[in-house]
């Protein structure tokens, strides 16, 4: 290796080949290039000239200087010059690199890569040998680390992944010790590292003093780069708090945390500021508790491996919880009510409503209990029974009401009146509770000593009883009892929900018992704590879920709350073998779960040198480039030759072509200019203020302009954001607006705008995003979308009749869905001729335009809810009609069109 | 003569051709009879003038018609770049015949001024050998002399004989050139 400067020669013995240049300077200056032909009549006078003036031809100074610029330029080129060859230059001797492969490698991994190849590159020139030490603990044995050629260190460094688990440097410094013990020269040695403790010991130094020792030290670390991690989110009251992690970065930070459902859509973004010198941020992830339960899995934004991925299981997710009570005054009374106990005990898990069992089954319900409510109502029952044959679990407690008047929805049939124990008159003591039997889902809860019954209801002795039974008293009488009813379950307490009967309501085992029916309505089975969960998808160091590498071994649940994430236990889902997928119980077990907080590592020895990695510039070959320029130049002399033969007019071609080239970019740029909005028909929203509404808003009505100019004769250009009041309405057949809970009460100008629109027949599509399937998303909402409307002129509406034209203007619907669906859609109620009967107002809450949005790759960026393919599609088709609407009013309303319509129908 | 060293410029073929044209439609207004080398007769009066110029392509390659009368004048369009032997041989025929006449040498101004440069291969084409020249700019001066030289015997030749002879560029306007010849052939 020759260096001259900044450039070294990796084949520098080609240079040998520069002094011939002047030889070349000799043979091109004798051997011109041809001669120009031309027709001249006068030829012979020229002929008979000749002999008098025999000067040899002269090949063109400049032309020579060009061609003597391409061989040498070739010269150059073969001899592979390098610019800033790599450190490790001048150093000879063995060389030791070791790299950090844990999960902190992984947000820069290429760049660590590059620089390792670099490394081995410069190895290679200088014929040193490399041993290659990755400190991650990898599947099966440690390999004996030994000095290898740089070639096959390359290979081995080729396949290296980061590892999505922490780096053992006890380990690396046992290896270290061996090489050093094996080779008593000494060696030089180079780390890349992620500048993290890893270790609960300060496990950095010894491993920094033991490298320092056998030779010379370089650390090229990333001092810039924030290491981050999710730490495992906390479930407080009705929302997910969620905390990063971060090693100390001086530089303030910015990231986003994703929370994505089962089929990747993201259903919510939570953003979090880092001040400098942070080493934590925390934010809370509010959301409606059906769309809680599908997240689960939570993504940092931007990525960073395995430690920015953080998975959500059963545990995380929140089951609604009915509560109702005979008479619900005084249910939670302090102390005495029949709900006070249960709900002092789910409200920290589960998320509770209350009211009667016909309000609660209105909306998707997890569980529902009943504390000592009879069922008089054989509606009331059959609605329940419904409900539990299609998954519900209902729990019922019993009670002085249960005990006089039984009916169906009972686990067994059960004795007429209770049971005391204990009493002024009885001989019985008290009953403890027996250990759980382990069919019980209570199975491995040990029921505390203290806990007595004395008064409970007795079921009729039956053959199915005892398997029935999940727990019993120590006389073996039951006392909870259990049926499964076609998907779902009923759960009876022979007790009271409040501690007349028993003192369990008092005991924290009521509160463990609870939990695990609450879980169990998810339909997690019985007896889990030993049977072993094998790996269903296992995390890669880049946090992406895949097969489970072979070395991946099953463990149990139990052990599963202790396992650290390892080679045998990878991050990622585990369940019962055979039972992947949505939705069979599954359990993650997360790297973070165990992760120290991440920290700085202590100061190396003051003999290693410090390097930024990526500081300085990689090494680059420029031999490719010296070719190409070589290459170049010779098109160049080529054309000059062509042209001293008369062969190429350069004014003819080449000044069309460079004026060609120089327009070109100034015409594109000319055509991104658009012209006025009345040069074309398209939708407008109202800009709202709000960036990312506004964004889904515009990016929503593209979506749906592009799907009604591929399905329907329309030409609707790209949509405008306008402001009414300050831009001209009138050319838009269609606005979309937004309510924001913080919108403003509209200016006078606005609401004049806006009634304007409405009067000369154009459409405003109202969506507070907050209805159906979406409740509870925007709160506020609609007491923004009476505040907007106070002073619009909005006609009395009524829901969608099921005639209306916007059911069938192109397709026809039976719902109007967006990204929710199921809420109402209102429209006017007064047939107006003045407007073709057209409604100036569509109310609604579906969140069309988040449907309807397109990113720039062509993809949904919100995902519908309940979801699906088939809403999304409806969603458009919903945004057709309303566009037909909106265009052609109410042609399709028309009885011309009767007898079609009819015969459609009909076929 | 079918060469022209610009796309601006008339080809000398067309020159000569336009010069006699007109010339002929002058001399026949004048009444007189014109004939053109290698033509059967005559052309007399006015609308001649179309034949004589449909004629034009037939005509004979080199001058010499034992037939036409004596005291006959003759009029010669040529760039006379063929070696001055040849032409003067020719002339001597004429001559010799009592004829009388006048020479009118057409060129191209790059053959009076040889404006190229560098190293050109020079090709003829009435199929003479080429002429491959490495340096042209350096061999202008003497090209210019040659031509010169060249001129000065064609002149020689004809006044020897009592004939005229003047040239023409074809970068020049025609009309020049013609007035001088119609003087000529009056005052003769």
């Amino acid at each position: 290796m020759l260096s001259l400067g900044p450039i070294g020669f990796a084949a520098p013995w080609l240079l040998l080949a520069l002094p011939a240049l002047p030889v070349l300077w000799w043979l091109l200056r004798v051997t011109p290039p041809a001669p120009k032909r031309q027709i001249f009549p006068a030829t012979r006078i020229l002929r008979d000239l000749r002999p008098a003036e025999a000067t040899p031809a002269r090949t063109p100074w400049w032309l020579l200087l060009l061609r003597l610029l391409v061989a040498g330029l070739i010269i150059f080129g073969l001899a592979r010059p390098i610019w800033q060859p790599n450190a490790g230059t001048g150093q000879s001797g063995p060389l030791l690199l070791v790299l950090d492969d844990g999960w902190a490698a992984a947000p820069d991994w290429a760049r660590r890569m590059a620089a390792a190849q670099g490394i081995l590159e410069a190895a290679k020139r200088e014929a040193r040998p490399v041993a290659l030490l990755a400190t991650a603990p990898h599947q099966g044995e440690a390999d004996q680390l030994v000095f290898l050629p740089a070639e096959e260190a390359a290979a081995r460094l080729a396949v290296l992944r980061p590892k999505p688990w922490a780096p053992d440097r006890v380990v690396a410094l046992t290896a270290v010790k061996a090489l050093r013990a094996a080779n008593s020269g000494g060696f030089e040695s180079l780390f890349l590292t992620d500048g993290l403790e890893h270790g609960a010991n300060e496990d950095a130094a010894p491993f920094l003093a033991a490298l320092a020792e056998a030779g010379p030290l370089t650390l090229l670390h990333a001092p810039a780069e924030p290491r981050r991690v999710i730490a495992p989110p906390v479930l407080e009251g009705d929302r997910l708090r969620i905390k990063l992690l971060q090693a100390l970065v001086a530089m303030p930070g910015q990231a986003a945390i994703l929370a994505r459902g089962g089929d990747g859509a993201s259903l919510a973004r939570v953003e979090l500021a880092l001040p400098a010198g942070a080493g934590s941020a925390e934010a809370a992830l509010q959301l409606p508790s059906e769309i809680r339960n599908q997240v689960v899995r939570l993504e940092l934004e931007p990525e960073a491996g395995a430690a920015g991925v953080f998975l959500l299981d059963e545990s995380f997710r929140r089951r609604p919880v009915g509560l109702s009570a005979a008479e619900d005054t005084g249910a939670d009374a302090p102390l005495i009510g029949p709900l006070f106990y249960l709900l002092r005990a789910l409200d920290p898990f589960a998320e509770l409503r209350r009211g009667t069992p016909e309000a609660l089954l209105a909306r998707r319900l997890s569980v529902l209990i009943l504390a000592d409510r009879e069922l008089a109502d054989p509606k009331e029952r059959e609605a329940l029974e419904a409900w539990v044959r299609a998954g519900g679990t209902l729990i019922r407690f019993a009670g002085p009401r249960l005990a006089a008047k039984q009916d169906s929805l009972l686990p067994v049939p059960l004795r007429a009146g209770e049971r005391q124990l204990g009493g002024m008159l009885t001989w019985e003591k008290p009953q403890t509770l027996a250990s759980f039997p382990d069919h019980s889902p209570f199975s491995g809860l040990v029921p505390p000593a203290e806990v007595t019954v004395e008064r409970q209801v007795l079921a009729e002795p039956s053959p199915r009883l005892a398997e029935r039974s999940w727990a019993r008293l120590a006389d073996g009488t039951p006392l909870v009892t259990a049926e499964t009813r076609g998907a779902g379950r009923i759960v009876l307490f022979h007790v009271t929900a409040q501690a007349e009967w028993s003192n369990l309501p008092l005991s924290g085992l009521f509160v463990d018992m609870l939990r695990r029916l609450v879980a169990l309505s998810a339909g997690v089975a019985a007896g889990e704590a030993d049977q072993p969960l094998a790996p269903l998808e296992t995390l890669d160091g880049f946090g992406r879920l895949g097969a489970p590498p072979s070395g991946a071994a099953p463990l149990s649940a139990r052990a599963l709350d202790e396992a650290r994430a390892s080679p045998r236990h990878p991050p990622g889902w585990y369940g019962p073998a055979g039972a992947a997928g949505e939705a069979a119980y599954r359990r993650a077990l997360n790297l973070s779960t165990h992760l120290p907080a991440p920290r700085m590592m202590a100061a190396p020895p003051a003999s290693a040198r410090m390097e930024a990695l990526g500081g300085e510039a990689a090494e680059r070959d420029l031999g490719p480039w010296l070719l190409a320029a070589a290459f170049a130049l010779f098109l160049v002399e080529l054309i000059a030759a062509l042209g001293l033969r008369g062969l190429w007019r350069p004014r003819r071609f080449a000044l069309p072509g460079l004026l060609l080239l120089a327009l070109m970019p100034w015409q594109v740029s000319a055509q991104g200019a658009d012209g006025s909005a009345a040069l074309a028909t398209r939708l407008a929203y109202i800009q709202t203020g709000d960036a990312a509404v506004d964004e889904t808003s515009r990016s929503g009505l593209a979506g749906l302009a592009d799907f009604v100019n591929r399905r329907t004769a329309a030409a609707l250009a790209e949509p405008h954001g306008v402001t009414p009041g300050q831009d001209d309405l009138s050319f838009y057949p269609l606005l979309y607006w937004p309510i924001l809970p913080d919108a403003p009460a509209p200016s006078a100008a606005m609401v004049a705008a806006l009634n304007d629109f409405m009067r000369q027949g154009g459409i405003i599509l109202m969506d507070t995003r907050d209805q159906g399937s979406g409740e509870g998303m925007s709160p506020g909402a609609r007491a923004a979308l009476r505040r907007v409307t106070r002073d619009l002129a909005i006609p009395p509406l009524i829901p969608v009749p099921e005639d209306h034209v916007l059911n069938r203007a192109f397709y026809l619907l039976n719902e109007l869905p967006g990204r929710f669906a199921g809420g109402q859609v209102w429209v006017a109620r007064d047939q107006d001729r003045a407007n073709d009967s057209v409604s100036p107002v569509i109310l609604g809450g579906h969140d069309w335009a988040a449907a309807w949005a397109m990113d720039r790759n062509g993809q949904h960026p919100h995902a519908t809810i309940p979801g699906g393919a088939r809403q999304r599609v409806l969603a458009y088709r919903f945004g057709t009609n309303l566009v037909m609407y909106a265009l052609t009013g109410n042609y399709k309303g028309d009885q011309v069109h009767v007898p079609a319509i009819l015969e459609r129908l009909g076929n | 003569m079918a060469w022209r060293s610009r796309d601006t410029l008339p080809v000398k073929q067309e020159r000569a051709d336009e010069l006699l044209l007109a010339l002929a439609a002058l001399l026949l207004r004048g009444g007189e009879r014109v004939r053109g080398f290698g033509a059967p007769r005559a052309f007399i009066g006015r609308p001649a003038l179309a034949p004589l110029a449909s004629f034009l392509p037939e005509q004979a390659a080199q001058p010499g018609d034992p037939r036409l009368p004596r005291h006959a004048r003759v009029v010669l369009f040529s760039d006379f770049l063929a070696p001055l032997e040849e032409t003067r041989v020719a002339l001597a025929g004429l001559a010799a015949q009592g004829l009388r006449g006048h020479l009118l040498q057409i060129l191209d101004p790059a053959e009076e001024t040889l404006p190229f440069a560098g190293h050109i291969r020079f090709e003829d084409p009435s199929g003479g050998a080429p002429a491959p020249i490495p340096r042209t700019e350096a061999l202008r001066g003497a090209y210019q002399a040659a031509l010169a030289a060249h001129r000065e015997g064609l002149a020689a030749a004809a006044s020897a004989m009592g004939w005229s002879f003047a040239t023409h560029r074809t970068d020049q306007p025609p009309e020049l050139a013609l007035l001088a010849l119609f003087q000529r052939l009056e005052g003769g």
